[in-house]
Order: structure tokens, then C-alpha cells, then sequence
């Protein structure tokens, strides 16, 4: 059993087999062996922990994408933002509870879910105007009215396709 | 007292300030990379897209090469082929898309002159080969070879090429009936009937009123068309490279009865003056 502790100052201990697809975690503890001692998380609440930890038991056992497979992967995987049903359900959350998951999942180094949340922001990007996009994001329009219209004109040839 | 009122009302005013400045975790409170990457799932347009929502994110589509590779890859419509050879970088493979593009800006279509094309419908052929536009008005009996993109060395060619002018021999009562313009081998090649009967194709250079130099002869002949009683009515011409083909149409010249006869000729026009091939159909 692996014990975290997160910014809150809240511990959780979790199977080694789960914290591990945490590339992290997984280097810290072959870094460091077998050791009682718990590893601070001091990037990551316990709200977000409690999500993370969710992820990694339901996908227990599953193999992490080695180096390899994941460079060859690159460009295909992009052209698709598909997401399996219960990831799907399970990154149904508010806005900002979805970018806290995303940081974590960055920070922790845990692929599969930083690509489960980065997928759903572009799912929730795609089909909108720019105008939307602001609405959505809580984005201040910052451009001149100038430079928005230059830009528009710049970006026309892809519009009328 | 004053004093402390006073510091409890700066801390409320510094409280409200930290709570309304408090930044919320959302989409540009993330790292470049990170809003590059998620932006790296959607489609070329949605990219484009967000370039135009704030400064941040067009920083961010600005600062990613991969993001101006999609949008370059999907602007030119290409596909990316997966597991192909990743050792090139990415921002070289951006760079030589770019050149790519680039010789396509570099023609220089300003100058294009509008041309007026009359009588449009009635031209029985508009072809675009060889960076030049061929229009062949048959009624007016005028040929046009435009440039589509002029340069210095181009002209834009209007001649008069009337039967009489086309095919000297054959003057009336022959009939123009087709007329094929091949740019990539500089052939022009008209089919006309004479005693409404014998169809000929004259061959000739597109570039001079000369006969083609690589063609076997100046004219080209239909193999059994001797006995023929039959009156050609209609005749239409293809080329395809060192082929030329002539399908034609004949009804019964006493139009005693609704016979008709279709047929086709190939012709090698560089090897051999007769059509080497012809179908009949009753």
C-alpha cells in the first residue's frame, strides 16, 4: 500500500498496483523501494485526488501505453476525440473540477486520463464560433476590432470549405 | 478604535479583491502546452477557430508547431499516413509543407485579364490543359487559346479557323463536323465531311498554320468508307495521347428508311494515316 498525502493534508492509501499508472508515483517508489513513509502531493486537492484514484481502480490492470506505441500513435489518435462510456460518465463534471483533473493528470503523469480530459474540452470546443468559445470559457475578447477583423480575414479560406 | 476599523475595512476590501481576483482553475489558467495539446484533438478548422477568441490562445497556436501543422495538413488536404517514419521533426515537416505551399502563392494571378466569352453555350468545347484555356466557338468558327496565368512569353491566340482557313482542300459542300485541340501535343485535328459522304481528319500544329511534324501524314482517312451510302450526320472526336478517335453517325442518304449506322475509328495519328480499328453498328 502506497500512502498520499495531498495539499489539503488529507492521506490516502491505495493499492501500489493502482497508484502506479501514475508514471510518477511509479518512478518515485522504484526511486525510493519499499518505504512506509507518505509522498506529498502538494499540486493536488483531495477532491481531484478522490477522482484520480476512481480512474486508476477502474482501469486497474490495463496495460499503460509504452513510449513506442504512443509516438506511432500520435497523429491518428488525434483525429479522434472518441471516449469510452465510462470515462465518458466519469469526466462528467463541472468546468473547473475537468481542468483541476487535466493539471493532475499532467502532473502525475498519467496519460490515459490527461487524454480522457483534454478529449472533452476539444469535444466541447469543437462546432462552436469564436464568440462561443469566450461564452463557454469565461474569455475576454482582448483583440482590437482591428485585429479581429484581420484575423477573420486570415482564417476565411477555411470557413467556406 | 478608528485605526482598527479602519484595517478591518482594508481587509474586507482585500478579501473581496482576493475573491474576485481569486483565478478559477479554467482553459487559459493552463499551461501553453496544455491548451496546445488539447487543441491538438480538434479539427484544422476549430483550430483556426480559436485563434481568433483571445490573444492567449492565438500565442498558443503561434508557439505550437504541431497545431500549424494541422491546420497545414488539413488546409492542403492531405492525410496523414500513420506509422510512417517519425524521425523527421515536426517543425520540419511544417517547413516543407509551407515550401509547398509557397510555389503555389508565388503565381502571380492579378494580371489574369477577364475575358469576355461570348456566346459560351454554343461552344462545343472548353478545355483547360497545359496552364492554357481552349475554347473552340464552332458556330462562329473561332478558336481561342488563352493563358490562364500570363506570363511574358504567353499571347493569348484568337484565329479565325473557318473550314476554308482549317482544311483548304475541302471546300463546300464540305462540313466541319468536329474539331480536337490537345494542347500537351500541340495537335489540332479537324474531322469534315465532303459529298456528305467521306469524313477526313486534317491534322495540323497548334502552334503555326504548318502541318504537325510528328504526324504520319496531313490527313487522316476511314478505312471502308467506300462503299458507303450513308450519310454522315454527326461526328465527334477524341484524343487520348497518340490516339485519336472518331465516332460518327450516318442515316440512310435516300432516308428511304431509319436506318443508321454508328461507328468508331482509331487512329495511331503518329504511325498511320488509315484508322487501324472501327467498329460497325447497325
Amino acid at each position: 500500500m502506497v500512502h498520499l498525502v495531498t495539499s489539503d493534508n488529507v492521506e490516502f492509501v491505495v493499492d501500489k498496483e493502482v497508484v502506479e499508472r501514475s508514471v510518477l508515483i511509479k518512478n518515485m517508489l522504484e526511486d525510493v523501494g519499499e518505504t512506509d513513509q507518505s509522498i506529498p502531493l502538494a499540486n493536488v486537492s483531495s477532491a481531484v485526488l478522490r477522482k484520480v484514484i476512481e480512474y486508476c481502480e477502474h482501469h486497474r490492470g490495463e496495460p499503460l501505453p509504452s513510449a513506442d506505441a504512443d509516438q506511432n500513435q500520435d497523429e491518428t489518435r488525434k483525429r479522434t476525440t472518441d471516449i469510452s462510456e465510462w470515462d465518458q460518465k466519469f469526466i462528467t463534471v463541472d468546468q473547473e473540477m475537468l481542468f483541476e483533473i487535466i493539471l493532475a493528470a499532467n502532473y502525475l503523469d498519467i496519460k490515459s486520463l490527461l487524454d480522457v480530459g483534454c478529449k472533452t474540452v476539444a469535444n466541447m470546443i469543437k462546432g462552436k464560433t469564436p464568440d462561443e468559445i469566450r461564452r463557454l470559457f469565461n474569455i475576454v475578447n482582448d483583440f482590437t476590432p482591428e485585429e479581429e477583423a484581420q484575423i477573420k480575414k486570415e482564417n476565411e479560406w477555411a470557413e467556406d470549405r | 478604535m478608528n485605526l482598527v476599523v479602519q484595517r478591518s475595512v482594508r481587509i474586507a476590501f482585500h478579501l473581496q479583491v482576493l475573491l474576485v481576483m481569486e483565478p478559477q482553475t479554467g482553459f487559459l489558467s493552463l499551461a501553453e502546452e496544455l491548451q496546445s495539446y488539447i487543441l491538438s484533438f480538434l479539427p484544422y478548422r476549430y483550430i483556426l477557430r480559436c485563434t481568433s477568441v483571445c490573444r492567449t490562445l492565438r500565442q498558443t497556436y503561434l508557439s505550437s508547431s504541431e497545431l500549424q501543422y494541422i491546420v497545414e495538413i488539413g488546409g492542403q488536404r492531405l492525410l496523414v499516413i500513420s506509422n510512417t517514419d517519425h524521425s523527421i521533426p515536426i517543425s520540419k515537416r511544417l517547413q516543407l509543407l509551407r515550401d509547398k505551399a509557397h510555389a503555389w502563392f508565388k503565381v502571380d494571378i492579378h494580371p489574369f485579364e477577364m475575358v469576355p466569352v461570348t456566346r459560351a453555350p454554343l461552344s462545343r468545347d472548353n478545355i483547360v490543359a497545359g496552364g492554357h484555356f481552349y475554347s473552340w466557338d464552332l458556330l462562329g468558327g473561332t478558336a481561342m487559346i488563352m493563358p490562364v496565368l500570363p506570363k511574358p512569353s504567353q499571347q493569348s491566340v484568337r484565329r479565325n479557323w473557318l473550314p476554308g482557313k482549317l482544311c483548304p482542300a475541302a471546300s463546300w459542300p464540305s462540313r466541319q463536323l468536329d474539331v480536337l485541340m490537345d494542347p500537351a501535343q500541340n495537335l489540332i485535328a479537324v474531322a469534315y465531311v465532303v459529298d456528305r459522304k467521306t469524313v477526313y481528319i486534317n491534322l495540323r500544329a497548334l502552334d503555326g498554320d504548318g502541318i504537325h511534324p510528328q504526324a504520319a501524314g496531313e490527313r487522316l482517312f476511314l478505312s471502308d468508307d467506300s462503299e458507303n451510302c450513308f450519310e454522315t450526320t454527326m461526328a465527334k472526336l477524341k484524343g487520348f495521347g497518340r490516339y485519336i478517335a472518331l465516332s460518327r453517325r450516318s442515316d440512310d442518304e435516300n432516308r428511304t428508311s431509319l436506318d443508321k449506322v454508328w461507328q468508331l475509328h482509331i487512329w495511331d495519328w503518329k504511325y498511320s494515316t488509315t484508322s487501324s480499328v472501327s467498329f460497325g453498328l447497325k
